[in-house]
C-alpha cells in the first residue's frame, strides 16, 4: 500500500511538471496570462507530489514495512525512532526523495511569491526552468533509483538496519537536510539567471527577485558544511574535521562559486558590472551541485561518504552534460550583449576588489576541483594511479585563503569609483597597523610559522577594520540622532542590514581562519599505554585510567574506558572515550570524549579495549582552538540572519526602478541620508 | 590616487615591519629535523590502506601504528625521505602518497593552478588595458557626485604605476615567501611530548635493526662486521666476539674480523690466544694496519715484550701514518721505546 | 577580440567535456577493487619470517624453490571464517606434498586469540602474532584481510587476491606458479 503511494506521488510529480511545463511554454509564446497562471498552479501540484512520497515513505520507514527493498536496507526493528525518521536520507534512494521534497519546497515559494508577476516571461521562464530541474529528478526516481521497489522474494523478518557511523549521532538528523536546503536552494537563482538570457533582460530585476532565497541557501550550505565538519570531529572519533575527502570537497565547490556570487552581485546592482561573472557564477554553482551530486552517488570516486551505485551515474552525468551545455550555450550566444555599462576606474577601488575576490573564490573553486578529479584524469591519460591528499590541498588553498584574508580586511574600506589617499589612511592605517602588531606579536610569542602569524595579523586587520566602521557608524547615528548607543546600533544595523550582516559573518570567518591557523601549528598528539590505576602526562593534561566499562543494549555494546583528568593540580572530571560494536555489522565504532575548552579541546579516542593484561591503549590529542571553528560557524549563520532583516532603507535607484513591484517595504529613510552613511567624509 | 608625500611614510614603514616579520619567520633556523618530526612528516605523507583518506600520521588502527613504528625504524636506520617513499611505492603503488610527485603526469596538478594564475592575471591585465583606451559610457547612473567621493579621473600615471608595481611585488614576494613557509610545515600538528629514554630506546633498536639485517641476509660479511663493530663498541666482548667469528667463517680471507676477534678475547683477558688470532689476521694480509697495532699492544702491555712492540708499532705508522689510531699508536711508540731502553729482549720481528 | 565571452566560453566547454569524459569512462569502474590488486605483482616477494604455532620457523630463504601460498587471515575477519573451510581442505590435500606449502599469517590481532582460533579449526600452517608477522603484512603491502598471495620457486609474486579464496583460485595460482618454476 504505501509503496503504490510513494509510486503514485512520483507519477503525479512527473506528470503535474511536464504539464506544467507545457502550460508554461504555451504561455509564453502565446502570452496568454491564463496559461501562464494554470502552468503556475501546477507547481504546487508537483510540491504536493513530493510530499505524498516523502509521506509515503516515512511511513513505510516507521512502521518497519520489509515488503520495500529500502526499508529493509536501511532500517531495522531495533533501530531508534530518530535514527528511523533520518532513514530517510540515510541512502541514495531515499536521499533523492528528500531533495525532491526540498525542491518541492522552494517552487512552492518561487509560484507563490510570483504570483502577481506571471505576466513577466523573466518570472515564466525560470518557472519552466525550474519545473524542468524537477522533472529530472523526479524521472530519475521513477527510472533509475526508485525508493519503492519491492523486495525479491520473501520479506525480511528483520531489516539491516542503518550504517553504524550513521545511528551514532542525532546530528544526523540535521547535517544532510540543512545541506540539501543550501544545494536545492540554489535552483532558484538559476533559473531565473537562464530566464535571464534566454528574455536578453540583463537588467539586475533578477538579482533583487533572488538576493533573499540565494543567501537563505548559502547561509543553509554554510551551516550545513559546518555541522558536518562537526560531526566529523565529534562523532568519527579521527580528531579531524576536514580530510579533503571528494564528497567534502564536492560539498565545497558550490559553495565557493555561492560566495563569490553573493558578493559579486553587490557591483552588478549598484554599477551594472560584472554580468558575465555573475550569470557564469549561478549557472557554475548549479553545476557543482549536480557534479557532487554525480560524484557522491555514481562510485566513482573512493569515500566515506560514497553511496555505492553504479547505474546511476551515467543519468546525472547525463544531466550534467546537458546543463553545462544549456548554460555555456546560452552565455555564449549572449556574450556581446552582455557588453556591460560600466568600468573599472581605478585599481583601488571597491569594483577591482571584488574583481579579485570572485578570481581568488574561482582559483580556489578550480584548486579544489583539480584535486578532487585529478586521479581520475591522471588514470585516463597515462594509466598511473595516484592519489591527491591533504599536503596537496593544504598548499595550494592556503596561499589563496590568505589573500582572501586580505581581501576581506581591505575591500569593505574600499569606496566605489576609486579612493584618494586621505581615505584609505583614515580606514584603513590603524587596522593595519594592528594587524602587523598581531603578526609580530604573534611571530616572537607563539611560534615562528609565518603561515600562522599572518594568518593571525590578517585576521586582527580585519576584525579591526570592522570594529573601526561600526563604531565611526553608531557613533555618526549617535550624533545626527541624538539617541543611546544601543539604539544607535540596532538603527545602524537596520539601517544597512545586509552590509552589517556581511561584516558579522566576515568576524565569524576570522574566528575560523584562526582556528584553522592554530590547529596546523600548535598541538600535541601522543598514544599512551594505560594499566588501572596508571597516569600519563600530554600537553599539561594528567590522565588516570581508573576502569572500563561495557553496556550492552538491543542496539549495540559499548566498552568505555573512564579517564581522570586533571590539569594544573585541578581535577576537570572523569572522560570516557568508547568503542562500539553493531549487532548487524564486525565494525567497532569508536566513539571519542572531547573536553571542550576555549583555548583548546582535549580529545581522547580508545585505540583498544583492555588486553589480556588489562592494558588500555588511548589516543590523547590536544587539539587548540577548536571551538572558535562552532563558534565562528554560529557567527556567520548570526551573520547571516542579520542580512537577511529586511531594510528600513531603500536600496540604490538603479535597482529600485527595475525591481518595482517587489519590495515589501516601500523604503522610509531619507536616501541621502542612509547613503551618507556608507561614505562618510568627517 | 592622489597622495602626498608625507601620506606615503606609514605605509612604507609598515611594509618595512612587514618585510622584517617575513625575514625573521623564514630565516633558516639551525639544527636538523628531530626524528620525530621527520617521521611525522613522512607518515602525514603517505595514505594509510585501511582507512579512506587518512593519513598515516591521523590514523589509528593497528596496520597504520605498525607502519609509523616501521617509518621511525627506518628514519633512525638514516634512510633518506626518498628511499623510504620509494620503498611503499614498490608495495603499495603510486597511489600510496598522498601529496602527489612532481614528476610524469602528477607535474599537471602542480602546474596547472599556476597556469590558470597566470592566464587569469594576463587576463585581467588584458581588460584593464581595455577599459583604459574606452572612453566612460557609463551615463553616471550611480552615486550623486555631490555627496559621493569619486577621485579625479586623471592620476598622475607615474605615481600609479609605482602604487601597483608596488603592490604586485609585494604580493608575489608574499607568495614566493609562503610556498616555502608552507614546505617547511607538518600537515597536522607537530607531535610533541617527551619521550622518556630517547637514548637506550634508540640503542636497542638500532641493534635490532642490525641483527634483522644481519639475519636477513645471512651470507652478508658487512652485515655481520657492523653488528659486531657496534657490539664491540657498546661493550658486549661476547656478542661481538660471536658475529666476528661468523664473519669469520663466511669471509677467511679477509683479516678483520681475525684481527678484532683476537682483541676481543685479550680483552676478555686471554691475551695469548689473542695473539694467535692476531698473527691469523696477519697471514691473510700482512699489510692490516689494526693487527700491528694489537699485536704491538699485546706484546707490550701483555707479553712484556716493548722491543718487538716497537717493532709492530711501527709498521702500523708505515702502513697508516693518518690511520684512525695513529695518535694511540704514537703514544704506544713512546712508551715502548722508553721500556725498551731500559729492557733487552730477543724476539724478532715478524 | 571581438567576443572574448565566446572564447572563454569556448575554453571553459572544452574543459568540461574532457572532464565529463574522463568521469563518463569512470562511471562503471569500482574504485575499491582497483586499488585491491597488489602492486607487487610480477615483483620479487619481499622477505619475510615468521614462527608457525608449532615452533617451527618459516622463512622466504627456507622456502626458496618451492610455491608458497601466503594467506593473510584473523580471527574476527568474517570473510576470513568464509574462506577457512576451503584452506583446510586445501592444506588436507597437500600435505604430502613438498614442493607445495601454506602460511598462514595473523594480520592485526592478538596473540591469544589467533591461537585459539588456530587450535579450534586446527590450522596447521598457522602462524604466531608476533613482530615478525607484522613486518611481513608490511612488508607484502598489504591493506586488509584476508589476501593471499602465491610466490613462485624463483620468488616472484605470481598470482594475489584481496578477499576469500576458493578452491579454484588456489589451484589456478599453484599451477600459474609451477608453470613458471
Amino acid at each position: 500500500m504505501k509503496a503504490q503511494l510513494g509510486v503514485l506521488g512520483i507519477a503525479l510529480g512527473i506528470g503535474a511538471t511536464a504539464v506544467g511545463m507545457w502550460l508554461l511554454a504555451l504561455g509564453l509564446r502565446r502570452k496568454d496570462v491564463a496559461l501562464l497562471q494554470s502552468g503556475r498552479r501546477c507547481v504546487y501540484l508537483v510540491s504536493a507530489a513530493a510530499v505524498v512520497a516523502v509521506v509515503a515513505m516515512e511511513w513505510a520507514l516507521l512502521s518497519h514495512d520489509f515488503t520495500i527493498r529500502y526499508v529493509a536496507e536501511n532500517n531495522a526493528r531495533s533501530t531508534p525512532w530518530l535514527f528511523t525518521v533520518t532513514g530517510l536520507w540515510a541512502a541514495l534512494e531515499g536521499s533523492i526523495l528528500l531533495w525532491a521534497l526540498i525542491l518541492g519546497g522552494y517552487l512552492a515559494f518561487m509560484a507563490y511569491r510570483y504570483r502577481d508577476r506571471v505576466s513577466d516571461p523573466m518570472v515564466g521562464w525560470a518557472l519552466l526552468v525550474a519545473l524542468s530541474v524537477a522533472l529530472f529528478f523526479f524521472c530519475f526516481m521513477a527510472f533509475a533509483a526508485n525508493p519503492f521497489e519491492l523486495v525479491n522474494g520473501d520479506t525480511p523478518v528483520d531489516g539491516r538496519g542503518p550504517n553504524p557511523l550513521l545511528q551514532n549521532h542525532p546530528l544526523m538528523a540535521l547535517h544532510p537536510p540543512m545541506l540539501y536546503l543550501g544545494y536545492v536552494g540554489m535552483t532558484v537563482p538559476f533559473s531565473f539567471a537562464i530566464a535571464a538570457l534566454v528574455t536578453g533582460r540583463f537588467s539586475e530585476g533578477w538579482l533583487a527577485d533572488t538576493r533573499r532565497t540565494t543567501l537563505v541557501a548559502w547561509g543553509f550550505l554554510t551551516a550545513g558544511i559546518v555541522l558536518g565538519a562537526w560531526w566529523s570531529y565529534e562523532v568519527l572519533g579521527w580528531g579531524g574535521y576536514w580530510a579533503w575527502d571528494p564528497v567534502e570537497n564536492a560539498s565545497l565547490l558550490p559553495w565557493l562559486t555561492a560566495t563569490a556570487f553573493i558578493h559579486s552581485v553587490m557591483v552588478q546592482e549598484r554599477r551594472g558590472m560584472l554580468r558575465v561573472w555573475n550569470l557564469s557564477l549561478v549557472i557554475a554553482t548549479f553545476c557543482l551541485t549536480i557534479l557532487g551530486t554525480f560524484l557522491t552517488r555514481s562510485g566513482v570516486v573512493n569515500s566515506v561518504h560514497a553511496f555505492t551505485e553504479s547505474d546511476i551515474g551515467p543519468w546525472l552525468l547525463g544531466y550534467l552534460a546537458l546543463v553545462a551545455a544549456v548554460g555555456l550555450g546560452l552565455i555564449a550566444w549572449r556574450a556581446d550583449q552582455l557588453h556591460s555599462s560600466g568600468r573599472i576606474d581605478a585599481v583601488v577601488s571597491g569594483e577591482a576588489a571584488f574583481l579579485a575576490n570572485n578570481l581568488l573564490f574561482t582559483g580556489l573553486a578550480f584548486v579544489v576541483l583539480l584535486g578532487t578529479v585529478f586521479p581520475l584524469v591522471a588514470e585516463a591519460l597515462s594509466g598511473s594511479r595516484l592519489s591527491v591528499g591533504e599536503p596537496y590541498f593544504d598548499r595550494m588553498t592556503t596561499p589563496l585563503g590568505l589573500a582572501l584574508l586580505f581581501l576581506m580586511a581591505v575591500a569593505p574600506a574600499l569606496p566605489w569609483q576609486g579612493t584618494t589617499g586621505e581615505v584609505l589612511r583614515r580606514r584603513l592605517l590603524v587596522p593595519a597597523y594592528l594587524g602587523v602588531f598581531a603578526m609580530v606579536a604573534t611571530l616572537l610569542l607563539l611560534t615562528r610559522d609565518l603561515v600562522t602569524a599572518l594568518a593571525f595579523g590578517l585576521g586582527a586587520f580585519a576584525v579591526a577594520g570592522i570594529v573601526r566602521e561600526v563604531g565611526h557608524a553608531v557613533a555618526t547615528r549617535r550624533r545626527a540622532d541624538a539617541v543611546g548607543r544601543a539604539q544607535a546600533l540596532g538603527r545602524t544595523v537596520l539601517g544597512n542590514p545586509r552590509r552589517y550582516g556581511g561584516l558579522v559573518v566576515h568576524v565569524g570567518v576570522v574566528m575560523i581562519a584562526l582556528a584553522l591557523a592554530a590547529a596546523g601549528s600548535f598541538g600535541t598528539k601522543r598514544e599512551v599505554r594505560l594499566r588501572r590505576g596508571e597516569s600519563a602526562t600530554v600537553g599539561g593534561y594528567t590522565l588516570t585510567f581508573t576502569g572500563t566499562r561495557t553496556s550492552r543494549s538491543a542496539q549495540k555494546t559499548t566498552v568505555a574506558a573512564d579517564l581522570a583528568v586533571r590539569r594544573g593540580g585541578r581535577s576537570l572530571g572523569t572522560y570516557a572515550p568508547a568503542v562500539s560494536t553493531f549487532p548487524n555489522s564486525t565494525q567497532g565504532i569508536g566513539t571519542p570524549s572531547v573536553r571542550t575548552g576555549l583555548v583548546e579541546d582535549l580529545y581522547l579516542t580508545l585505540v583498544s579495549s583492555p588486553n589480556a593484561r588489562g592494558r588500555v591503549t588511548v589516543n590523547v590529542s590536544v587539539q587548540p582552538m577548536t571551538l572558535w571553528i562552532w563558534l565562528g560557524g554560529s557567527v556567520m549563520a548570526l551573520g547571516t540572519l542579520v542580512a537577511l532583516t529586511p531594510s528600513v532603507r531603500r536600496r540604490p535607484a538603479r535597482v529600485e526602478e527595475e525591481a518595482k513591484a517587489l519590495t515589501v517595504d516601500g523604503g522610509r529613510a531619507d536616501e541621502r541620508r542612509s547613503r551618507s552613511f556608507q561614505e562618510e567624509p568627517a | 590616487m592622489k597622495l602626498d608625500r608625507r601620506g606615503w611614510a606609514p605605509w612604507v614603514l609598515l611594509g618595512v615591519i612587514v618585510a622584517g616579520a617575513f625575514v625573521f619567520a623564514l630565516w633558516p633556523r639551525g639544527g636538523s629535523e628531530s626524528v620525530k618530526a621527520r617521521t611525522q612528516r613522512l607518515a602525514s605523507e603517505l595514505r594509510c590502506v585501511d582507512c579512506e583518506g587518512l593519513s598515516v600520521a591521523e590514523s589509528s588502527t593497528t596496520a597504520a601504528r605498525a607502519q609509523r613504528r616501521d617509518l621511525e625504524a627506518r628514519v633512525r636506520d638514516g634512510q633518506s625521505d626518498a628511499e623510504i617513499r620509494g620503498v611503499y611505492m614498490e608495495r603499495y603503488g603510486d597511489a600510496i602518497l598522498l601529496k602527489p610527485a612532481s614528476d610524469g603526469i602528477a607535474l599537471l596538478v602542480w602546474a596547472l593552478p599556476v597556469g590558470a594564475l597566470v592566464l587569469s592575471a594576463g587576463g585581467v591585465g588584458l581588460a584593464v588595458r581595455r577599459w583604459r583606451r574606452v572612453p566612460d559610457g557609463d551615463g553616471g547612473l550611480t552615486e550623486d557626485p555631490a555627496t559621493a567621493e569619486v577621485a579625479p579621473r586623471r592620476q598622475s600615471p607615474g605615481r600609479r604605476v609605482l602604487v601597483v608595481g608596488g603592490l604586485v611585488a609585494f604580493a608575489a614576494g608574499s607568495a614566493i615567501a609562503l610556498a616555502f613557509a608552507l614546505g617547511a610545515r607538518v600537515p597536522g600538528g607537530n607531535p610533541t611530548g617527551r619521550d622518556p629514554d630517547v637514548a637506550a630506546v634508540s640503542a636497542a633498536s638500532r641493534e635490532r635493526t642490525l641483527v634483522a639485517a644481519a639475519e636477513a641476509r645471512p651470507e652478508d660479511v658487512d652485515a655481520q662486521l657492523a653488528l659486531a663493530r657496534f657490539r664491540l663498541g657498546r661493550q658486549d666482548f661476547a656478542g661481538a666476539l660471536e658475529a666476528y667469528q661468523t664473519a669469520a667463517t663466511l669471509d677467511p680471507s679477509a683479516p678483520e674480523p681475525f684481527a678484532y676477534s683476537g682483541w676481543v678475547i685479550r680483552l676478555q683477558g686471554f691475551p695469548d690466544e689473542g695473539l694467535l688470532l692476531v698473527d691469523k689476521a696477519l697471514e691473510v694480509d700482512p699489510q692490516y694496519p689494526d693487527a700491528r697495532f694489537f699485536r704491538g699492544l699485546i706484546l707490550l702491555r701483555d707479553q712484556a715484550n716493548p722491543a718487538a712492540a716497537v717493532a709492530e708499532l711501527q709498521q702500523y705508522l708505515v702502513v697508516s701514518p693518518d690511520g684512525p689510531m695513529a695518535d694511540q699508536v704514537r703514544n704506544l711508540l713512546a712508551e715502548a721505546v722508553s721500556a725498551a731502553s731500559t729492557t733487552t729482549s730477543t724476539t724478532s720481528p715478524r | 577580440m571581438k567576443y572574448p565571452f565566446r572564447w572563454i566560453a569556448l575554453v571553459a566547454a572544452a574543459g568540461a567535456a574532457v572532464l565529463g569524459v574522463v568521469l563518463a569512462l569512470n562511471v562503471g569502474s569500482d574504485p575499491r577493487a582497483d586499488a585491491e590488486v597488489s602492486a607487487l605483482l610480477g615483483k620479487p616477494a619481499p622477505e619475510w619470517r615468521v614462527t608457525l604455532l608449532d615452533g617451527t620457523e618459516v622463512s622466504s630463504e627456507s622456502l626458496v624453490g618451492k610455491t608458497v601460498l601466503v594467506n593473510f587471515w584473523n580471527s574476527w575477519c568474517i570473510p576470513c571464517r568464509e574462506e577457512l573451510p576451503v584452506l583446510q581442505q586445501w592444506y588436507a590435500r597437500h600435505a604430502d606434498d613438498p614442493d607445495v606449502v601454506l602460511v598462514g599469517i595473523p594480520r592485526d590481532d592478538t596473540v591469544g586469540a589467533i591461537r585459539r582460533a588456530a587450535r579450534e579449526d586446527e590450522m596447521g600452517w598457522a602462524a604466531r602474532q608476533d613482530a615478525d608477522a607484522e613486518a611481513a603484512t608490511l612488508a607484502f603491502g598489504t591493506r586488509g584481510q584476508p589476501e593471499t598471495y602465491a610466490i613462485g620457486p624463483d620468488g616472484v609474486i605470481v598470482g594475489s587476491l584481496y578477499g576469500p579464496v576458493t578452491m579454484k583460485v588456489l589451484d589456478q595460482m599453484v599451477a600459474r606458479a609451477q608453470g613458471v618454476g
